[in-house]
């Protein structure tokens, strides 16, 4: 995903470079789970993590000192199919590029956001996770440092619960004309 | 160090402008070329042509105005004085439209967009602006660079000696680039908008933005010969003149890099791969001082020719340059991919020697009984991008003469303007229009022109 971020970023540099223009980057997770993965059903003590691997997925930003602002999105759509109450708790993760497991608590991870869903037998509910990337949080300037790692994982805590993953969505904003230095 | 250098290059690319600027009369009847002197150098015939239908004064370069730091979106000066409003409001887009039309004065030089949307998924990438619409970076100007060729930009500020009637002898150094080139492969367009599939027909993919350039320069030596052969019943008197030019090289540069995107067997994109190949020659004397390997040599040679007819209201003339060239540098040429150097080896660089530039240009003054108006038209097609101009002139209200016109250049372009000839004073005014590049849309622009 580097080099196809760099490439594109070669005809951003002719598109558009100027004092006003900021550059929006929207990395669409989602799309890079298994179609057959984005539902499913949790059952017991279960836990879905996306993607899969614990190391989380890789996202390289060209230029990522330029950073303005960004948003993380998770989405999962939930239904209790069992016949006990079922807790669900959805974290999202990130840890800096070197981090092999996102979610043992070392190496660099943190916990950036996190929901928790309490449903009924039979009950539908969605868990949605929005967290604002701004200066002076912890994870804004892992995504700063230009290379980092993200992933989500939905936890149970019940009998049976079905889910559907709607969306996972990075959004960053940038402005590269903050690089340019001094003369 | 480094600023002057940068003021120096800037300076020789304005001058290189402005050397190419069109006349405020030529802008106002939409960028057409009249008959006359001021054409000499697209159809040498015209050198000694009378003056009827050029009659201008002197073209005050108002674009140099925007480079100025008052203007903070186009002067790249303001780095210098005020780093932070340069970070803030410098548009790279509005300063190479000013830098590329000096000849006058835009109102809107075309403006990058507020926002670029970059959507990556695991299906492709898209890039849009803030309102979704597609950016796909495409971009040319002058001849093809992927070759050598013996036009080599006008020289300037030549020294010209008179040999006798009709001939002349000029000599100037010469900078310039000989053609900048982006373009997206017509299956990396169809991706950009949406149609990821048309990229992974083949491997390599036939998605690829290719950018290629080539710079040059060195010193220029021309020959030209003009005279009026005689009159021809029932159509007019005919000029005939023909240029010899050669050059030495000093320095030449050409470059072009290739990116396009990496699939996996399930078609899932997992890169992009970078070619970058480039030629450089200078004079080999220069190599203990550059080092870059480049040491060789560069010269070239071309042929124009032309024809011209002067009728009673109206004048014609067809001119053909580079009928037969040859231009050719020796250096070494070094290959890249993916930024590790895989290829590096002496190579000779020759342009074609059949590649003519037409020029064909007219125009015709109605009877006054009929109206008093001027019509002229021009093309120009061969080794370069077709182009055309219609332009029309009322000197009905005279002293005041209006003016009007439209062109293609790539894109359209329209004119509109005005002059006042007084006894001793002349003024010629002109709105120009050009499609901005790469966002599109139309950019306005003034042009003046005084004479006493």
């Amino acid at each position: 995903m580097k080099r196809a971020l760099l490439f594109f970023g070669l005809a951003l540099g002719l598109a558009a470079c100027s004092g006003h223009t900021v550059h929006r980057v929207e990395v669409d997770l989602l799309s890079f789970v298994p179609e057959a993965d984005r539902s499913g059903e949790l059952v017991g003590l279960g836990e879905l993590r996306i993607p899969d691997d614990p190391a989380g997925q890789p996202v390289p930003v060209p230029g990522a000192e330029a950073l303005l602002d960004g948003r993380i999105a998770f989405e999962a759509a939930l239904e209790n199919t069992g016949t006990t109450p079922a807790t669900l708790d959805l974290e999202v993760r990130m840890a800096p590029e070197g981090d092999t497991d996102l979610y043992d608590g070392s190496g660099g991870d943190l916990q950036v956001a996190q929901q928790s869903l309490t449903l009924g037998p039979g009950e539908k509910g969605t868990l949605r996770l929005n967290h604002e990337l701004r200066p002076g949080d912890p994870a804004f300037d892992l995504v700063k440092g230009g290379n980092f790692r993200i992933g989500a994982r939905l936890t149970l805590s019940g009998d049976q619960v079905s889910y559907t993953l709607t969306q996972g969505e990075v959004v960053l904003r940038l402005k590269l004309f903050n690089l340019i230095p001094n003369p | 160090m480094k600023k002057w250098i940068v003021y120096g290059l800037l300076g020789l690319l304005s001058l290189g402008s402005l050397g190419q600027a069109q006349g405020v009369r030529s802008l106002g009847m939409g960028g057409v070329t009249l008959p006359g002197p001021g054409s000499a150098w697209a159809n040498p015939a015209y050198a000694s042509f009378p003056n009827t239908f050029e009659r201008e004064g002197f073209r005050v370069p108002l674009g140099l105005l925007r480079l100025l730091p008052l203007f903070p979106d186009t002067s790249p000066f303001l780095y210098f004085a005020d780093p932070e409003a340069f970070r803030q409001g410098f548009d790279l887009l509005s300063f190479y439209d000013q830098l590329t039309h000096l000849d006058s004065f835009l109102i809107n030089p075309a403006r990058s967009p507020d926002e670029v949307v970059f959507r990556v998924s695991a299906g492709g990438l898209s890039i849009t602006d803030g309102q979704g619409r597609s950016l796909v970076p495409t971009f040319q100007v002058g001849n093809n660079p992927g070759k050598p060729t013996s036009l080599v930009p006008s020289p300037y500020i030549p020294l010209t000696l008179d040999l006798g009637p009709g001939l002349r002898l000029s000599f100037g150094p010469f900078l310039g680039t000989q053609g900048l080139w982006v373009q997206p492969s017509p299956e990396l367009q169809r991706a950009l908008e949406g149609d990821l599939e048309a990229c992974k027909t083949t491997t390599p993919s036939p998605c690829a933005l290719t950018g290629q350039g080539a710079f040059a320069q060195g010193l220029s030596l021309a020959l030209d010969f003009s005279t009026p052969v005689g009159e021809v019943p029932g159509l007019g008197k005919v000029y005939v003149g023909t240029r010899g030019e050669g050059f030495y090289g000093l320095g030449y540069l050409e470059a072009q890099t290739s990116a396009r995107p990496v699939f996996d067997g399930d078609g899932n994109l997992t890169g992009a791969s970078y070619q970058v190949r480039y030629f450089l020659s200078y004079p080999e004397f220069l190599e203990s001082n550059l080092g870059l390997g480049g040491g060789g040599q560069g010269y070239g040679f071309r042929v124009d020719l032309g024809a011209a007819v002067e009728g009673e209201s109206w004048a014609f003339g067809v001119g053909v340059r580079n009928l037969l060239g040859l231009s050719e540098w020796r250096g070494v040429e070094v290959t890249l991919e993916d930024g590790e150097e895989t290829g590096r080896q002496p190579a000779t660089r020759r342009g074609e020697i059949f590649a003519p530039e037409f020029f064909m240009n007219g125009a015709y003054r109605l009877p006054p009984e009929v109206a008093p108006l001027l019509l002229a038209a021009d093309l120009r097609f061969g080794a370069v991008a077709p182009a055309g101009h219609l332009g029309l002139e009322y000197y009905g209200l005279e002293p005041t003469i209006l003016r009007a016109g439209l062109g293609y250049e790539g894109g359209f372009r329209l004119g509109v303007g005005a002059g006042w000839n007084l006894e001793s004073f002349s003024l010629d005014l002109a709105l120009t229009t050009h499609e901005a590049p790469l966002v599109g849309g139309p950019v306005f622009g003034l042009a003046l022109a005084v004479g006493f």
